[in-house]
């Protein structure tokens, strides 16, 4: 959050709250960032639907595979969940023009502590994306100690790699909180322009 | 042949008349004759054959044949009529064209009409031969027909006036009249028909065939100087009642010109004395129509008043078609919304997914991604921002949009302070919509103080910190904010109340001052004060021309999503946002004052009605509302008096100005004289006549007329021939006896007679 707040206009809460889906202020939280590494139990029914209201009303989940290695315990698990989730809607990799990728920075290759995939899934209802999913442990690349030293390594790119991870960070939260603001017409033409220049 | 009957020994005493009466026509007859031949020739042949005798076989073939004919003449009955007659004088109708165009220039020293009149005058012939000889009617027509017998001396008396020329129309209505066809018809006219005849004559032979069933010979006197009328006139305008701002208004003009050849004329669409446009036609000939457009693309809503002019020329018949006048009403086809965010939020990111949802709305957004001491850590390049073109919206396109919305916005760091000044005349002067949402970054936190955005704030600044402040709070919905378009989102007070308190409670607001007076507080702080009274958190005002509204907070998304989660719907919040942007850009129904005519176009004469409805600051009626109203146009100002009480609106008989565009201002006061609003309404009086279009006459329609009908054309130059009027040979049948020619005993005797001659001569000669 410091980061992004050094990058960007917005502005912040830099703590985190833990929260479990059936609490009473989980509703109170509508960007959820969800990592892990192991496969946990799977949500329940009131969880799922729990969890899908948020996301119906305007909420965000980026789901991030802390595990490090390719089809983890944690990545066959969430994939489960998406599918109790949003049985009807293809979770799937998003096209290189999502607004995602251009909310804040442009961004091509993803970064993250590790590079298992090059891309974010996620699920598309009409021009939205309510759930994205990494599987290249952002957090790990965006873990600092207190004094902002990084606390794991990025491979195999080293910094340049983190920078990515910084970046995608910041495009997410754009993304939550401006939607498809990069695609009004208004953009468009200057964002095309820009990219010749590039 | 009466005399012959009469030595016959009929008695014909009391009849006049005789006339055959035979059933079949002419060719049945020969037809009947020839069969009766080709029978008896069939007869006889096989009968005669042993007969050498050419004579005899003749004898008896002719004498076959009269039996045959007597047998039919006795089945077919021919017979003579005897008729007593009483002689009758036939009908003889004078027709006097009384529309406008009767009124244009006749000769070099009168009307046509009047130069009719003098014709008619001095035509002492014409008139003595039609009251000696015939029941003569004098009929004028231009609005509808109608007999006027005490015209027959000298004319019809008074101005033309009709707006119509239907000459076939009245051809038909005489026929139709009086019991007996007339044996004449005097058409005293310009020709300038505007009805069926004038498109009849279009097609080849027209006139002759839809008159080739007139009953009456038709005598045409024509009117005015056909070769040397000279005119030009807007002949038609084809525009729709209504448009859309920011899009092209077409407007068809069809001009008809005579006598300009060569001549290029500037058709000019004006507002006011204002030229929006202009076009030139190049007449290429002494007479015709052409067709042009003129487009112009209004840039404001409301009602609005349009001429078409043509300049006037030198000799015009006329000028009143040199000019047309339209009322048009402009109205979005889209609200277009500009929406400024000082940092993105979870407010901004409802607002405008709200504001996208609603079709009606065209949003262009700007948000501040970075601010200046922000460091994003890329190239410029690498970086999807583009630049804030202050420029462009704040001031060469400030005025293509209907609201301003600056949400957590620091002016001082993005733009210049005229800037701020254009957002004050937007609203003040060109009626815009302006509204403040809250934040760290806005009201006082954005340092609006001492500038013009704070004179259109319908609150005051806090000056005192803090500005801004966090907790929880449930706003109150205030009186006037039950019934406010916006924040009745129920039509039943109560209900909308309990809704408002089901709504989840905000958790931040920016510190503002009491509400100004002349403003409406629709939702106050439950616990923080702005002088003596509660802070308002929602307040709207009507302010110069245009309108204004604060929200003193950033946190109004809750009532979106919290509500979303909760089970409820959205719709409430969507309600309110779309609600709140109507009234903002001035939405006939967010007006407090109302007001509409029960027509739009008006011809003169007609009974004009105004209704008043006005509305209190809080959206109760104003049944104390002062109203004042006044008519302007044609470059006068009448004020409008008389208003009377209709459950709860106001209303008012006008008295009809006359032809021209007219707008009528209305405003309305509270009780101690402030403004509670205003409105206008535009109408227009027109002549609905198409008898200037085209002006001049048309001799070449009346001597049709004459001709297919049998007529003939009278020159009013000269004395007219009464002798070409036909013979009054009329008379009426009052008896009637019937002498059947075969149906009697001579016939009878006669058939004996033949068919034993013709068996005499068979027996003799040794036939069958």
């Amino acid at each position: 959050m410091v980061q992004l707040m050094r990058r960007s206009s917005i502005d912040a809460d830099t703590d985190h709250v833990d929260l479990r889906i059936d609490s009473e202020k989980f509703f109170h939280y509508p960007f959820l960032y969800l990592a892990g590494r192991e496969e946990y139990e799977d949500f329940s029914k009131e969880e799922i639907t729990r969890l899908r209201t948020l996301l119906d009303a305007g909420g965000l989940l980026l789901a991030d595979d802390a595990g490090g290695i390719d089809s983890s315990a944690f990545d066959a698990w969430f994939r489960r969940q998406v599918e109790k989730l949003y049985p009807r809607h293809k979770f799937e990799r998003l096209p290189g023009d999502h607004t995602l990728f251009r909310s804040f920075y442009f961004l091509g290759r993803i970064g993250g502590r590790v590079l298992i995939k090059d891309g974010v899934e996620g699920v598309t209802i009409d021009d939205r994306s309510p759930l994205l999913y990494c599987a290249n442990d952002l957090g790990g690349a965006w873990a600092t100690d207190l004094y902002g030293k990084p606390l794991a390594d990025c491979v195999p790119g080293g910094e340049h790699q983190r920078e990515k991870a910084w970046r995608m960070g910041v495009n997410v939260i754009m993304y939550t909180l401006c939607r498809n603001y990069k695609k009004d017409r208004v953009h468009v033409e200057a964002i095309l322009q820009r990219r010749k220049l590039r | 042949m009466i005399d012959f009957l009469n030595w016959l020994g009929v008695n014909t005493a009391g009849y006049d008349g005789l006339v055959p009466e035979i059933s079949p026509p002419w060719w049945g007859w020969v037809l009947f004759f020839i069969l009766a031949a080709a029978l008896a020739l069939k007869w006889t042949r096989g009968a005669t054959v042993l007969l050498d005798s050419r004579a005899g076989r003749t004898a008896i073939f002719s004498l076959r044949t009269v039996v045959l004919i007597i047998l039919g003449m006795i089945l077919l009955d021919p017979s003579l009529v005897l008729e007593q007659r009483l002689p009758v004088r036939p009908r003889a109708v004078v027709l006097w064209d009384t529309s406008r165009s009767m009124s244009l220039e006749g000769d070099e020293s009168f009307s046509r009409l009047e130069v009719a009149r003098r014709w008619w005058r001095g035509a002492d012939s014409l008139r003595k031969r039609l009251e000696e000889n015939y029941r003569s009617e004098v009929w004028t027509f231009g609005d509808g027909a109608s007999p006027q017998p005490e015209a027959f001396t000298a004319g019809p008396e008074g101005r033309p006036d009709g707006d119509r020329t239907d000459i076939m129309g009245v051809l038909r209505r005489v026929a139709r009249s009086g019991g007996d066809a007339p044996a004449a018809v005097i058409l005293i006219s310009d020709g300038a028909d505007n009805a069926s005849l004038e498109e009849a004559a279009k097609r080849e032979d027209g006139i002759a065939r839809a008159l080739e069933d007139y009953p009456a010979p038709v005598f045409v006197a024509p009117l005015g100087k056909s070769k040397k009328h000279k005119d030009i006139g807007i002949e038609k305008l084809e525009v729709g009642e209504y448009g859309f701002v920011r899009n092209a208004v077409e407007i068809k003009v069809t001009v008809s010109a005579r006598g300009l050849m060569g001549t290029q004329v500037p058709v000019t669409l004006m507002e006011g004395r204002r030229v929006i446009t202009s076009k030139n036609v190049s007449i290429n000939s002494d007479d015709g129509r052409w067709s042009l457009d003129l487009a112009f693309t209004p840039d404001q809503v409301g009602d609005f008043l349009f001429v078409v002019e043509i300049p006037h020329y030198e000799d015009e018949a006329t000028f009143e078609n040199n000019s047309r006048t339209f009322s048009l009403r402009v109205m979005r086809d889209k609200i277009r919304v500009l929406h400024v965010v000082g940092r993105p939020s979870w407010d901004v990111r409802f607002l405008r997914e709200s504001l996208k949802k609603d079709p009606t709305i065209e949003l262009i957004s700007f948000y501040i991604l970075r601010q200046p001491l922000d460091a994003p850590g890329a190239h410029t390049n690498e970086l999807s921002l583009i630049p804030f073109p202050t420029d462009e919206l704040f001031d060469t396109k400030i005025r293509t949009f209907d609201l301003i919305i600056l949400q957590n916005f620091p002016w001082a760091i993005y733009m210049r302070p005229a800037y701020l000044e254009n957002i004050h005349d937007f609203v003040m002067d060109f009626g815009g919509g302006f509204l403040m949402i809250g934040g760290p970054m806005g009201f006082t936190g954005g340092r609006y103080i001492n500038t013009p955005i704070q004179d259109i704030l319908p609150v005051e600044l806090a000056r005192e910190a803090p500005f801004f402040r966090e907790g929880e709070y449930h706003p109150r919905l205030t009186e006037a904010g039950s019934r406010h378009p916006i924040s009745a989102l129920d039509t039943d007070p109560q209900d909308n109340r309990r809704l408002w308190d089901s709504f989840p409670p905000l958790e931040a607001y920016n510190i503002v001052g009491p509400a100004k007076p002349g403003a409406t507080v629709l939702l106050e702080h439950p616990f923080q004060q702005a002088s003596s009274d509660m802070m308002p958190l929602l307040a709207v005002w009507s302010v110069g021309r245009g309108r204004a509204m604060s929200l003193a907070t950033d946190t109004s998304f809750r009532w979106n999503l919290y509500r979303a989660v909760e089970g409820h719907t959205a719709e409430e919040y969507l309600r309110f946002w779309r609600a709140a942007v109507r009234w903002l850009v001035g939405d006939p129904e967010g007006k407090q004052v109302r007001a509409r005519m029960n027509r739009s176009k008006y011809t003169p004469g007609q009974e004009l009605h105004l209704r008043v409805k006005v509305l209190d600051r809080d959206y109760a009626p104003a049944y104390d509302a002062g109203i004042e109203a006044t008519l302007e146009g044609n470059e006068q100002s009448l004020s409008i008096k008389g208003f009377e009480r209709e459950g709860d609106d106001v209303t008012v008989k006008i008295d009809n100005p006359g032809p021209g565009g007219w707008r009528i201002k209305i405003k309305a006061f509270d009780e101690e004289g402030v403004r509670l609003g205003e409105d206008e309404v535009v109408f227009v009086v027109e002549q609905e006549s198409r008898e200037f279009s085209p002006p001049w006459p048309n001799h070449e329609l009346l001597e049709n007329v004459a001709n297919a009908t049998g007529g003939a054309v009278w020159n009013v130059d000269k004395s007219p021939d009464p002798n070409k009027l036909p013979q009054p040979t009329a008379w009426r049948v009052v008896g009637r006896r019937r002498l059947p020619l075969w149906d009697n005993w001579v016939a009878g005797g006669l058939l004996l007679i033949v068919l034993g001659a013709e068996w005499y001569l068979r027996r003799r000669w040794g036939l069958n």
